[in-house]
């Protein structure tokens, strides 16, 4: 899937592109330009992306301007060659003799830069270092120049890398809901990194929903890449006829990946039959679902069970049965969501209160979600709800 | 995170980690399990007195640690295990699987 051969392309970023957000005001490069101007001993220096029409300033040092036109000969010398570009005094320069290099608002005389390609190979911007004298710069500080501009390369790669994990990490979420008259059903996963060991799912059964909150040990992708497994292998073993079958053959077949990478998985199971509310559920170590009745009180659903890649006995899991009465509201969380809280076990009784305090499935989740953001999460955080209409359905 | 490794008894050391036990310092208590093992030691106590949080990764360690330890006929017992990491035992369920005890000293002490 790569691209044509031939010379790489001057790519215009978008203003609006996250990616390119980041790669210019994101904490990934922080102090690059201070430190460099020490190093080199170069009075300004930019990271720069470009536009359609401007040149875009990121982390830089020496000066605050935040854009400048494109239109100056010195952007495409830059731009046009893998090479460090240097120009040793401007104003000896057949390009700016006349007028002089004038860069963000300065007037500079020496200049260094080479180009930033994006993951895909385009030339997206340029890395800079710029004085206001003259200078015949070392062989080192030109190649110092070009290895700062390759591991910038280098990190806006693993940036886009994580990005694409986090996409797809979240195309493998439901999106819509089966239909299913007289329920409300919302989810929610935030990967305290790009991506994560939480998920939910959810799909149509033959007498309702089957549903899964799962918490896979560690974070970001190495956790992301066994979620992704948890959840096809959970999905793909409930054709077994009830619910502990299904967890159980899916926890001798992950047994392996799961002994291999040195980890586990806890995980709540359920089938809820849509008719009466009763549903029959699996809790693997999960630990984290509650019951809230219309009446508005609330508990813990019993567990007792180990997690999945803990095969240190005979273990043998047990299915329990429970009913969602009408009014009545599931929610089952990760452990990441009590850290909202005092981490304590108390914590449940705050998320009951959201629960009554929501006007909707959807309203719980969003709640989570709001204190979440509010709070810079350390963990991942993973919430599914499904609420029983009270009145006739 | 800092870690010591003292025996407290014939083939049983104290491994006792101080701050945080997870995702980043895992790798550093699982070293540490192997270096035990490794000597000798394969009555293992993982005293917790000194541990701050400990998240699934902290946790997935001291499993993995129970593990070797057992593979070469041992034991691995935790002590002196603070709320937050109780509650991770206690939610996971695997505080069936490890033996808790209060004291690091006397945590083998009936074998």
């Amino acid at each position: 899937m790569g691209k044509a051969t031939g010379a790489p392309e001057i790519a215009p970023i978008r203003k609006s592109d996250p990616e390119m957000l980041a790669a210019l005001h994101g904490p990934t490069f922080v102090n690059m330009g201070k430190n460099t101007s020490e190093l080199l001993g170069a009075p300004y220096v930019a990271l720069v992306l470009v536009d359609q029409t401007e040149v875009l300033f990121g982390e830089r040092h020496g000066f605050t301007t935040e854009t400048t036109p494109r239109d100056s000969a010195l952007w495409d010398r830059v731009l046009t060659t893998d090479e460090v570009v240097v120009i040793e005094d401007a104003d000896a320069d057949p390009d700016f003799a006349d007028e002089g290099l004038t860069v963000g608002g300065l007037r500079v005389r020496f200049f260094a830069a080479r180009v930033i390609h994006s993951a895909s190979g385009d030339r997206i911007g340029a890395y800079c270092i710029a004085g206001p004298d003259p200078r015949v710069p070392d062989a080192s500080v030109v190649s110092t120049v070009a290895e700062l501009s390759r591991f910038i390369e280098d990190e806006l790669g693993k940036q886009h890398d994580l990005l694409r994990v986090a996409e797809v990490q979240r195309a493998l979420l439901p999106k819509t809901v089966p239909p299913l008259p007289g329920y409300q059903v919302a989810g929610l996963c935030l990967p305290a990194q790009a991506a994560g060991g939480d998920f939910y799912d959810w799909y149509a059964i033959e007498s309702g929903l089957a549903f899964t909150l799962a918490d896979v040990m560690g974070k970001g992708v190495a956790a992301a890449i066994l979620a992704a497994t948890v959840r096809a292998t959970v999905r793909s073993a409930s054709r077994k006829k009830n619910v502990l079958a299904g967890v159980e053959r899916a926890a001798d077949a992950l047994a392996h990946d799961l002994d291999e990478t040195q980890s586990f998985v806890t995980l709540f199971h359920a089938r809820l039959e849509a008719e009466t509310g009763r549903f029959s559920y699996v809790d693997a170590g999960h630990g984290l679902t509650l019951l809230v009745s219309a009446d508005g009180s609330h508990r813990r659903l019993k567990g007792g069970d180990l997690p999945l890649g803990i095969a240190l006995s005979g273990h043998r899991r047990s299915r329990h049965r429970a009913v969602l009465e009408e009014g009545c509201t599931l929610v089952t969380f990760s452990d990441g969501v009590l850290d909202l809280y005092d981490g304590s076990l108390a914590s449940v009784d705050s998320v009951a209160d959201i629960v009554r305090a929501a006007s909707s499935a959807q309203k719980i989740v969003e709640e989570i979600a709001r204190l979440a953001l509010e709070g810079d999460a350390a963990d991942d955080i993973t919430v599914l709800a499904i609420r029983r209409s009270g009145g006739p359905i | 995170m800092e870690m010591t490794i003292t025996e407290s008894g014939p083939g049983t050391a104290v491994l006792k980690p101080v701050g945080r036990l997870n995702m980043a310092s895992a790798p550093h208590f699982k070293e540490g399990i192997r270096v035990a093992l490794g000597r000798g030691f394969t009555r293992i106590v993982v005293d917790l007195s000194e541990i701050d949080f400990m998240d699934s990764s902290g946790l997935g360690a001291i499993i993995n640690g129970l593990k070797s330890a057992r593979e070469q006929g041992g034991e691995l017992r935790l002590a002196a295990v603070s709320w937050q990491a109780g509650l991770v035992l206690k939610l996971t369920n695997m505080d069936q699987v490890l033996s808790v005890h209060e004291d690091a000293r006397t945590a083998f002490a009936d074998v």
